[in-house]
Formats: C-alpha cells, sequence, structure tokens
C-alpha cells in the first residue's frame, strides 16, 4: 500500500511539467551552487594549507620558549642553542628534515626609496628539505652573500638581478645596522604577500650581523606523515628542552576559524536555497492539491483514507526534492569534476577586486570532493520538501469529498 | 436488507441560505435491486447518493448497512468500509487521467488487504471484458471516448465485487443510444453479479430500466414505485 501511495505520488510529478521544471530547475541551480561553493572553499582551505605548511610551517615548529608571537621578529626569539635543538630532534625516526630559520624586520633601501620588508635568514639545503620555496627562485640562485627578492618587491623597488640594496634594521643589542645586499635571485612564489614583501639571505650572515651567531627564531620539521604531526611534536617536546614545539594543527587555531566562518556562510546559503526550495514546493503542491479536487474526491469515494491522500501530496513534494536536488548534485559533480582537475584561476577573477578572502596563497584552486557536499543538500531538499508539502498535502486530507466531488 | 435509511436530514447553509436539501427521507434497499432516483434538478438526488456513500454527513437519521449504523462511524472506518463495500460511478467519469485504464480498475484492488498481482491482474481483465474494453488496457483515459471512459469507470466500481454501487446521473453526458448501453450493461452486471445498483437520472429512458424508481422532490420522496418491472 505504501509504495502504491508512492507510485502515485510519482506519476502525479509529470502531470503539471511546467510547474515541476520550474521547482526542479531552482533545486537544480541551487544545490549545484552550493555543492560548487562548498568544494570550492574546501578547495581554498586545503590550498592555503598545503601553501601555509609549504612555505611556513612546515609540519611543526620549534621556537624559544620565551618566544612572544605578538612581537614575532623581536631579537628576543632568538633561540641560542639552535644547533643543539636541530640535533635532538633529528634523532626522532619520523623526522625528514629540519631547517632554521631567522626572521626579523628592517627597511630596505636602493638609494631612492625605502620600504618595510621581512628578511628571512635560511640555510638553502636544509631549507628545501623541508620547504619547497626554493623553487621558485627564478632569474638567478641563491648566493651567501646576496638576497632572493620578491619579484614584486623588486619590481616596485624598481631592482634587477645584480643590483645592489640595503637593509636596516636592530641587532639584539638594539643598535641600527646597515647591510649592504645585493639581488642574487627573484622569488616567484604562489604567495602573493611574500613575493611583496620578502626577502631571502644566508642564515650565517643574518645571524651574524644580528650579533646573536649560530642562533635561529624558528626551527621548521618536516615529519614522513603530516597527519600524525601531532604525535611527532609530542615526542619532540620529551627530547628537548627550553624551547615550544607546536605541530602545524596546533599553530593553525586562527586559520581553522576563518574555515569554520567560511563554513557558515554556506550553511546559510544552503538554508535560503532551502527556503527558496521550500516556497516552491508548497506552491506546486497547493496548486496540484487545488487542480486536483475532483480526483481528490474521487480517491476518497473509492477508499482510500484520509491520511493516504494526504502521503500522496506530501511524497510527491518530497519526490521533487529529491529528484531535483539529486539532479543539482549530478550537475554540482560534473562542474566539481572541472573544477578539481583543471581548477579556477581565482588570481584572475579576484584581480582588481583587491580581495583575497584571508587566504592570501594561491591563483589556481582546484576544488575538493567531500561526499558530505552532497549527501547533507539532497537529504535536507528532500526533508524540507515533503515538510513543505505537509500543510497543503493536509488541505487535501481535510477537503470535503462530496464538495470536491461537486467541482467541474 | 442490504440498506435502511431512516428519517434523514440535510441542511446546507450557505451564508444566510439554509437549504433543505433532504427531508425526513426514510427507504429500504434489498440486495440485488436496480433502483433509480429520478426527479428535478436540485431535488436532492447527488445528496441522497453522498449521504449514502458516507461521502457527505446527514445532519439527523440513520443509515444502517447490512443492520449497523455506519454514519456513527469514524472517518477511518468509513473509508476502509467505502474501499470494501461500496462502488462509485460519476457522471463525469473520474478517472486518473495518469493512469492507464487497467490501472484505474485496479486501484480498487490496491487498497484491499488481500491484493495479490497476478489475481488482480486476471480480475482487471475479467472486468475490462464484461464491460467491452478489451484491448484497451493500455490506454490513457483521454485517448478514449466518453461512453469508454464510463465502462472504465463501470469496471473500476465492480472490479472488488461490492456490496452496493452508487452511480449519479451515469448516463447525463452520453448521448443516448451509449447512455442505453451503459445502463443495459449494470443491468447484466446486476442479473449476473447480484450487485445492487443505486442510480440517479434525468433520463426517462433510465428510468423505464430500472426495477424500482425513487422520485425525488424539494428534497422529499415523492413516489417510490417497486411495481415498475422491465426488461
Ligand atoms: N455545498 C452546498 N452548499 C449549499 N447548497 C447545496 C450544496 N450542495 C447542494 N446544495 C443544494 O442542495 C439541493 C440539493 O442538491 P443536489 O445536488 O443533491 O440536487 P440534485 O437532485 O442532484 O440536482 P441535479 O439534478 O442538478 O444534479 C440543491 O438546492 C442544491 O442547491
Ligand atoms: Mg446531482
Amino acid at each position: 500500500m505504501k509504495s502504491y501511495v508512492l507510485s502515485l505520488a510519482a506519476k502525479n510529478i509529470l502531470r503539471n511539467k511546467r510547474r515541476t521544471v520550474l521547482t526542479f530547475s531552482m533545486l537544480v541551480f541551487g544545490v549545484s551552487f552550493y555543492i560548487l561553493l562548498s568544494a570550492l572553499f574546501e578547495g581554498f582551505d586545503r590550498a592555503a594549507f598545503e601553501s601555509i605548511i609549504n612555505f611556513e610551517s612546515g609540519h611543526i615548529k620549534a621556537r624559544s620558549d620565551k618566544y612572544d608571537k605578538d612581537f614575532p621578529f623581536d631579537p628576543e626569539n632568538f633561540m641560542e642553542n639552535s644547533s643543539a635543538v636541530m640535533e635532538s630532534i633529528r634523532k626522532d625516526p619520523s623526522v625528514l628534515g629540519v631547517a632554521p630559520r631567522i626572521l626579523f624586520s628592517a627597511e630596505m633601501d636602493n638609494g631612492l626609496d625605502d620600504t618595510p620588508v621581512l628578511v628571512t635568514g635560511i640555510d638553502p639545503q636544509a631549507d628545501d628539505s623541508v620547504f619547497g620555496l626554493g623553487e621558485y627562485f627564478t632569474d638567478g640562485s641563491f648566493d651567501p652573500t646576496g638576497a632572493v627578492v620578491g619579484a614584486d618587491l623588486a619590481k616596485e623597488m624598481s631592482l634587477y638581478p645584480g643590483d645592489p640594496f640595503y637593509i636596516t634594521f636592530r641587532t639584539k643589542a638594539g643598535a641600527y645596522y646597515s647591510l649592504e645586499l645585493w639581488v642574487a635571485a627573484l622569488l616567484k612564489s604562489p604567495d602573493p604577500a611574500g613575493n611583496k614583501t620578502r626577502i631571502f639571505i644566508d642564515i650565517a650572515l643574518a645571524s651574524n650581523v644580528l650579533g646573536t651567531p649560530g642562533a635561529a627564531t624558528e626551527i621548521a620539521v618536516k615529519t614522513d606523515n603530516l597527519k600524525t604531526a601531532a604525535k611527532t611534536a609530542e615526542r619532540l617536546r620529551k627530547r628537548t628542552s627550553g624551547v615550544s614545539i607546536q605541530s602545524w594543527d596546533e599553530m593553525s587555531h586562527g586559520f581553522t576559524q576563518t574555515m569554520q566562518t567560511k563554513g557558515k556562510m554556506s550553511q546559510i546559503i544552503l538554508f535560503f536555497i532551502l527556503i527558496i526550495a521550500m516556497i516552491g514546493i508548497v506552491n506546486t503542491v497547493l496548486i496540484s492539491v487545488f487542480e486536483k479536487r475532483k480526483e481528490i474526491g474521487t480517491l476518497k469515494a473509492i477508499g482510500f483514507s484520509d491520511s493516504e491522500v494526504r502521503n500522496i501530496f506530501v511524497l510527491e513534494g518530497a519526490i521533487v526534492g529529491f529528484i531535483g536536488s539529486l539532479l543539482g548534485a549530478l550537475l554540482g559533480a560534473l562542474f566539481n569534476a572541472y573544477l578539481s582537475t583543471v581548477g579556477l584561476d581565482y588570481g584572475a577573477i579576484m584581480e582588481g577586486l583587491g580581495d583575497d578572502m584571508g587566504i592570501g596563497f594561491l591563483s589556481i584552486v582546484r576544488t575538493t570532493w567531500n561526499p558530505e557536499h552532497y549527501i547533507v543538500p539532497v537529504t535536507l531538499s528532500t526533508l524540507a520538501s515533503a515538510l513543505a508539502a505537509y500543510l497543503p498535502a493536509r488541505r487535501a486530507m481535510k477537503m470535503d469529498p462530496a464538495e470536491a466531488l461537486r467541482t467541474t | 436488507m442490504l440498506l435502511e435509511i431512516q428519517n434523514l436530514e440535510k441542511i446546507y447553509v450557505a451564508g444566510e441560505v439554509r437549504v433543505n436539501a433532504l427531508k425526513n427521507i426514510t427507504l429500504k434497499i434489498k440486495e440485488g435491486e436496480f433502483t433509480a432516483i429520478a426527479g428535478p434538478s436540485g431535488s436532492g438526488k447527488t445528496t441522497l447518493l453522498n449521504c449514502i456513500g458516507l461521502l457527505d454527513h446527514p445532519d439527523s437519521g440513520q443509515i444502517l448497512f447490512l443492520g449497523e449504523d455506519i454514519v456513527s462511524k469514524n472517518p477511518k472506518e468509513q473509508a476502509f468500509l467505502r474501499r470494501q463495500n461500496f462502488g462509485f460511478i460519476f457522471q463525469t467519469y473520474n478517472l486518473i487521467p495518469v493512469l492507464t485504464v487497467a490501472e484505474n480498475v485496479e486501484m480498487p484492488l490496491r487498497l484491499l488487504p488481500s491484493y495479490e498481482k497476478e489475481t488482480a491482474r486476471q480480475r482487471v481483465s475479467e472486468v475490462l471484458t464484461a464491460v467491452g474494453l478489451s484491448g484497451f488496457e493500455d490506454r490513457k483515459p483521454l485517448e478514449i471516448s466518453g461512453g469508454q471512459q464510463q465502462r472504465v469507470s463501470i469496471a473500476r466500481a465492480l472490479v472488488k465485487k461490492p456490496k452496493l454501487i452508487l452511480a449519479d446521473e451515469p448516463t447525463a453526458n452520453l448521448d443516448s443510444k451509449t447512455g442505453e448501453s451503459i445502463i443495459d450493461l449494470m443491468l447484466k452486471i446486476n442479473k449476473e453479479e447480484g450487485t445492487t445498483f443505486l442510480f440517479s437520472t434525468h433520463d426517462t429512458m433510465v428510468m423505464d430500466r430500472a426495477g424500482r424508481l425513487i422520485l425525488l422532490r424539494d428534497g422529499e420522496i415523492h413516489e417510490d414505485s417497486k411495481k415498475r418491472k422491465r426488461k
């Protein structure tokens, strides 16, 4: 009997094609839009994570336990015992690479203009064992006497490979110091902020001029498994002293928050899609009930109970919701198949808008595949549609059969 | 006694206007009767049939079906009673347009707890043959003539072998020749299967075929003649 009511409901859907197509297209559009948006947001997040891990944090980062995150470039943040710490870290079997870095801020001067820059002292071999930065050095190569300059920064300062410039900064002792450098290579990384503000010099040179030879502000670690980095970090904490050690996921609280904000955004969009779909369904089923008064009377005469009559219309709404959102999911999957392989040139779209949605990195975004993005909207659309159909369906149920049969 | 109606009253209230559609109707219908209800427009024919079929609720009076008061039953029991014992034929056929002829006829069987696909299929083809529509199983209602649609609706009323078939002006939308063949079909079923028919009509030819004629006027029984006997 239940399957019979379902088949009657299904047959009704093809009845008014134009109206059904309208409700369908709203659902198809809404659900596929939601899917793309969710997949895109997740793609942004994943790519941003990868960028951060690949250029900034590594899997695990060790800093001085006096490290003050409000003054990340303060000389107080230097680890004097960095080589000893690196030695202990290397002993862990999960550790694949260890790279010391010194970060400090400076003024960059080309003789005409100056601009604030972020200076990073690196050990190029060690750095490559943790980060992927070296791949993006162009127009030259790393040199211990020169600097790799962000390509956009170099352009802004009218500097070309080989050109000399100065950086001015405070040493650990508090004195101002000017260092002459030259452009050894340019950095063209997928991180636009890095290209605009950063220069890279030799860590030995950096620690010497800062007055803290052999020190580092941070030690980045690459492990054999990104997912178990927190466990590895836990072990490293036991091996070392005087340093604070955090895995990428422990460090990325703020980042996870932007992720959640975007999650809320797609939830709100889903909510509006559902509301619009529900209005469509209420309308569709209401008209359907009105048009079928005589049939409703006939069904009741044949012996359909009130609740069976109601269920025909509730199911009609649910089927429209289910098929519509399923088509939407298929369309979304189709688009996603393209965007997850070819990707979306986010840089080209956002250029001129001056908006990077707090992501900062990357310009080609590849969307993700997440079953949740499909199951959630289809389930919710079906349930919301059944719910929306319930009220008009009750009108069908309450309809007086004698009255209904008198309608011409 | 199949049906006993006692002091049935039905008053419609539409705004200020009160219409006494049925006044103190008392009548009995025996099993196997072939009874026509006639009367001018507005005399209460449809109202009476709807009250008996539990599609409308009388304001007072009793309707006993096989000795049991059916008016006081709850809607669910009434729906159950309809699906087991009553068949309906309407002036406008009222077939479900999205279903095929066979699916329309099968519909009442699907509601029965005893439904079984193969027996149902056989029964549907049996009644479609009886109404002369074998071969039309897969047509949609809009693909056949009015007379054929009414035959389908008779088949639908007949398929579950109900005790009582209620028909409200079954021939009113048909030309007289087709109407006659419909009445002949109903008579044949009445004779062969013993199904009780109660139907309303305006048509004197149809009245002439009835074994019994009840004449309504202003909601009252004006005449009840069981004497008329014709083929
Ligand atoms: N829903 C209603 N509201 C108000 N009055 C109604 C309603 N239904 C029927 N009536 C009135 O009740 C009376 C009986 O109507 P009914 O339809 O039973 O007559 P009928 O004999 O079937 O007429 P016809 O031959 O035109 O079909 C009429 O006066 C009609 O106007
Ligand atoms: Mg009438």
